[in-house]
């Protein structure tokens, strides 16, 4: 591991500044701290939107995220957000660190590793920050881990479908993948051999445990719908990967075509149709979906790893001898040289840490001191995580998201897309008050229709206010 | 089809003598494929925007007498930008196939596309042996779903496959085919850019594979002539330039082209790409010296959705061959049969015949927005017309002279402060109604229930006049210069 402690410190440098000192850039924190106050107040999770929602009140929901958003209450401000948002950085790293040591188990080189890891801390940037998915990443990679293991150690899996199903729905991934573990085994034993029926009995229980959480049934039973839910179309993060995104591109591409290039049923050893499988899951998945690039990153990187190992002469492994005054020097300094360097870079990256703007901040806060009651739309549905909770406004749609029905949807899009109608949806949903960025389409009708006015602007955002509407 | 070509590809020494019922099921599973092939080529609709444009080219040729070497008085924005004539050779074949009746075009599609497949399934056999090579050709045609329409891609994996085929064994007559083949190739479309690309590949190939001097000597000639090859077109010096941007992957034309393969060519991305690559992981390449050709194809795809059709020929036989090195007592298995293989040929041009006749004989498909397009043209009003998406604007231009466009499909030719004008007013960047204005727009063919049609309708002077299931027509009354 000693390379790959430089590259992880490298990493954890980046993921600690970011989540710390830079401010949130996703919306989903706001509406989570909502979530955590409800629970915390009701003590019980709850089961549909509330009035503050305009299209949709009490319309059923999966709050998924119900442990993050208890989480993220605590760690709303001062030592308690510097706490919480360096978990969900310690988190990304405890991540790769798992899969890197998963790596080394399996007989990769410490060259192998190292490599794999820059690739695959890479195919986590543009997705991390403090957020819910990032605190599941090392589920996914213990349960890899685990599922890889000898004897009792994919049992192991069980109990992290449980914990993992309550903090996020990617939980669905552990049966799935203990079940394909179990028919790349099954091959693998040319039979229902012993390791085979251990992983297929793993798969069942992951199948039960990710129902341990406050939804039972509902939590597999959501992350289902969302296979065909319409409403992916029009979230960024849903849409296909792109060779243009820089996570996808150096980070999970290489590990990709390197798996592709290496393939894993020629390879010797007992796991070759099971390593296929399961990366076959990871390659439909990144392929399937940009949101997918880190986990792809986090399930390639021990597989691939080895298979580097063990193919290619420039990475194998260096024979082992008897640890030298240098090789224990190294074992502490390299780690230790990391963490100074990680400090560094961190310093040096927090006092570049940006403004927060990104979330229609200002624009929103001004509103908030506006008098009268405001029902929102926001061209950014997360902006509107902002406003919930606040008094007197309301939201046409959230960073919630999923539990909006699929007609609210297309009236955000009809809307967004200057449709014919979207000045009758405006009027008919009741919006009195509208958020959009400067000089966008949405700005640009509204400058020119009669009716709104001009509230609020920067040199970012613009509010518009219904002409005539209670202020 | 493919039987045919892969008879007189390769005799393979040591290979398992199977029973007579075992070849001919082999032959009669390839005439299946071929029919299928076959098939799917008839109900593949063309690419309308560049069938649309390669007729107005070719017939502008056969008219002149002469290459048009300029974008013309067609467009507005840059009538003197050159074109070099990049594609006159395939403008005047398409336009000459599509004079001689749609029974014709649509025979010369389908075989053009048993043609590329059965090219694939000889470099397969070659590499992989009898058995593996229809997997190579049927995950071929995976990764063409949507393709193999006219001008839909066919041509380029044709060449592609051709070339590969070509220089699976470097020498002298390769190696000068190859340069042939660059030739025809550069003269046919910008795709001939790839040309030198892929015989590079094959030379890696053959040092990384410490093939016999004299091989790696002649993949190096094939590797010079194709290059050489790429100068003998009426573009000359400017051809590289010219066709680098006509492949459109250059990312500086975001927001004019679509290059994501979920968009350009969806089926072939989720059902061919997808499978192709879920192989690669379990297969790999076992032989390492295929992994330039591998990965080029593979980027070259994810680049361009357009570029599938162009992996899906180039990388199967790889996998083939990767394949039968793992199985290799199944990869012995020997289907030569020269009456069998007759046989399926003789199949495929009788399917590939009543294929065209039903192509003809149907309907002509609509293209929602091209024929927009060609409408706007045929009106009879001089129109300075602006289409959100290019390619429509070939439609506007193959139906009549008498219009004149912002940009058209040719890309490669305009400017890139036209392109960014263009991109700038169809993404209603701050300065785009100055843009309406200054180049006096008075039609424009906006994407259906996009901001850009919302913002225009809603501004004073422009009017919606058409719609179809892909475009919005507006028109305004007066322009102030």
């Amino acid at each position: 591991m000693k390379f790959a402690w430089l590259v992880l410190a490298l990493f954890g440098a980046r993921f600690v500044t970011t989540a710390i000192a830079f401010p949130p850039g996703d919306g989903d924190l706001y509406w989570q701290r909502m979530l955590g106050a409800q629970v915390l107040r009701a003590h019980a999770v709850p089961r549909a939107l509330g009035p503050e929602s305009l299209t949709a009140p009490y319309a059923p929901w999966v709050p998924q995220e119900w442990l993050f958003g208890i989480a993220a209450y605590f760690g709303s401000s001062g030592l308690g957000w510097d706490l919480f948002s360096g978990a969900c950085a310690l988190a990304a790293l405890a991540a790769l660190i798992i899969a890197c040591m998963h790596a080394v188990r399996r007989g990769a080189s410490e060259l192998a590793v190292a490599v794999c890891a820059a690739c695959a801390g890479i195919a986590l940037f543009e997705s991390f920050g403090v957020r819910a998915q990032v605190a599941a990443w090392p589920f996914l990679a213990l349960l890899l881990f685990a599922l890889d293991g000898e004897g009792l150690w994919p049992f192991a899996a069980v109990a992290i479908a449980a914990v993992w199903s309550n903090l996020h729905a990617s939980a669905m991934l552990a049966p799935v993948l203990a079940a394909v573990s179990a028919v790349g085994s099954g091959l693998d034993e040319r039979g229902f051999g012993p390791r085979t029926r251990r992983l297929a009995l793993v798969a069942g229980l992951c199948a039960l445990a990710i129902c341990c959480n406050p939804f039972g049934w509902d939590l597999p039973r959501y992350a289902l719908g969302l296979f065909d839910n319409p409403i992916k179309s029009y979230i960024s993060e849903w849409k296909v990967t792109d060779i243009d995104d820089n996570s996808f591109a150096f980070g999970a591409l290489p590990l990709l075509l390197g798996a592709m290039v290496l393939g894993t049923v020629g390879a010797p050893g007992d796991r070759r149709w099971r390593d296929g499988f399961v990366l076959g899951v990871f390659a439909f998945l990144v392929l399937s979906a940009a949101r997918n690039v880190n986990i792809f990153g986090i399930g390639a990187l021990p597989i691939v790893a080895s298979a580097l190992t063990r193919r290619v002469p420039r990475f194998e492994r260096a024979p082992q001898g008897p640890p030298t005054d240098a090789d224990r020097i190294a074992a502490w300094a390299l780690p230790v040289g990391a963490l100074g360097l990680a400090l560094v870079i961190g310093v040096k990256l927090a006092s570049h840490a940006p403004p927060a703007t990104g979330l229609a901040n200002a624009p929103l806060a001004a509103l908030a001191k506006m008098p009268g009651e405001h029902d929102i739309y926001c061209a950014d549905f997360a902006w509107c995580s902002l406003a919930l909770g606040v008094p007197h406004e309301r939201v046409f749609l959230d960073g919630r998201a999923d539990p909006y029905p699929r007609p609210v949807w297309e009236d955000f899009v009809a809307v967004l897309r200057i449709d014919p109608r979207w000045q009758a949806i405006l009027a008919g949903r009741g919006v009195n008050t509208v958020v959009v960025k400067r000089n966008s389409p949405l700005d640009q009708a509204l400058a020119i229709t009669h009716g709104w006015r001009t509230a609020y602007a920067d040199k970012e955002y613009r509010l518009y206010l219904r002409a005539g509407a209670r202020t | 089809m493919i039987g045919a070509v892969a008879t007189a590809a390769i005799d393979r020494p040591g290979a398992a003598q199977p029973g007579i019922v075992a070849v001919r099921a082999y032959w009669a599973a390839a005439a299946l494929l071929a029919a299928a092939i076959a098939a799917a080529a008839s109900v593949a609709h063309p690419d309308a925007g560049a069938v649309a444009l390669a007729r107005a080219f070719g017939s502008a040729i056969l008219r002149d007498r002469a290459i048009p070497m300029h974008l013309g008085a067609q467009t507005f924005t840059a009538p003197s930008a050159s074109t070099g004539g990049v594609g006159w050779l395939g403008a005047l074949a398409i336009e000459l196939l599509a004079r001689s009746g749609r029974a014709t075009a649509a025979f010369a599609t389908i075989v053009t596309a048993l043609a590329t497949f059965a090219l694939v399934g000889a470099r397969a056999q070659r590499r992989a042996g009898w058995l593996f090579a229809p997997a190579a050709v049927a995950l071929a045609a995976a990764c063409a779903l949507g393709s193999l329409g006219v001008a839909g891609g066919i041509v380029t994996a044709a060449f592609a496959a051709a070339l590969a085929l070509v220089l699976e064994r470097p020498g002298p007559r390769a190696a000068a085919a190859a340069t042939v083949l660059a030739v025809v190739w550069c003269n046919v479309a910008p795709q001939g850019l790839l040309a030198p690309a892929i015989a590079l590949c094959a030379a890696l190939e053959a040092a990384i594979a410490s093939a016999p001097a004299e091989r790696r000597r002649w993949a190096w000639f094939a590797c010079a002539g194709t290059a050489l090859g790429t100068l003998a077109t009426p573009a000359l010096l400017a051809y590289h330039a010219l066709a680098f941007e006509g492949l459109r992957v250059d990312r500086a034309l975001e927001g004019i082209v679509a290059f994501h393969p979920i968009d350009v060519a969806p089926l072939a991305y989720r059902v061919g790409f997808m499978c192709a690559v879920l192989a690669a992981i379990a297969l790999g390449l076992q032989r390492p010296a295929s992994v330039p050709l591998f990965l080029a194809a593979a980027l070259l795809a994810l680049a361009n959705g357009s570029y599938v059709v162009v992996f899906g020929v180039l990388a199967p036989p790889l996998l083939a061959a990767s394949a039968a090195a793992l199985l290799p007592r199944v990869a012995a298995f020997d289907a030569r049969s020269a009456s069998a293989a007759g046989f399926c040929a003789a199949f495929a041009v009788v399917v590939a015949a009543a294929g065209a006749w039903w192509a003809s004989e149907r309907p002509a498909p609509s293209a929602p927005g091209y024929d927009l397009a060609a409408a706007v043209a045929q009106g009879g009003k001089p129109h300075r017309l602006l289409c959100a998406d290019v390619d429509w604007c070939d439609a506007a231009l193959a139906a009549s002279p008498a219009i004149a466009v912002f940009a058209d499909g040719r890309v490669a030719a305009y400017p890139p402060a036209v392109l960014k004008r263009q991109a700038d007013t169809v993404q209603l960047k701050a300065s785009w109604r100055r843009t309406l204005d200054r180049d006096r727009v008075d039609a424009i063919l906006a994407r259906k229930n996009r901001s850009f049609a919302g913002l225009v309708g809603m501004s004073p002077g422009w009017h919606e006049v058409a719609s179809d299931d892909a475009a919005e027509l507006f028109e305004r009354a007066a322009v102030t210069p």
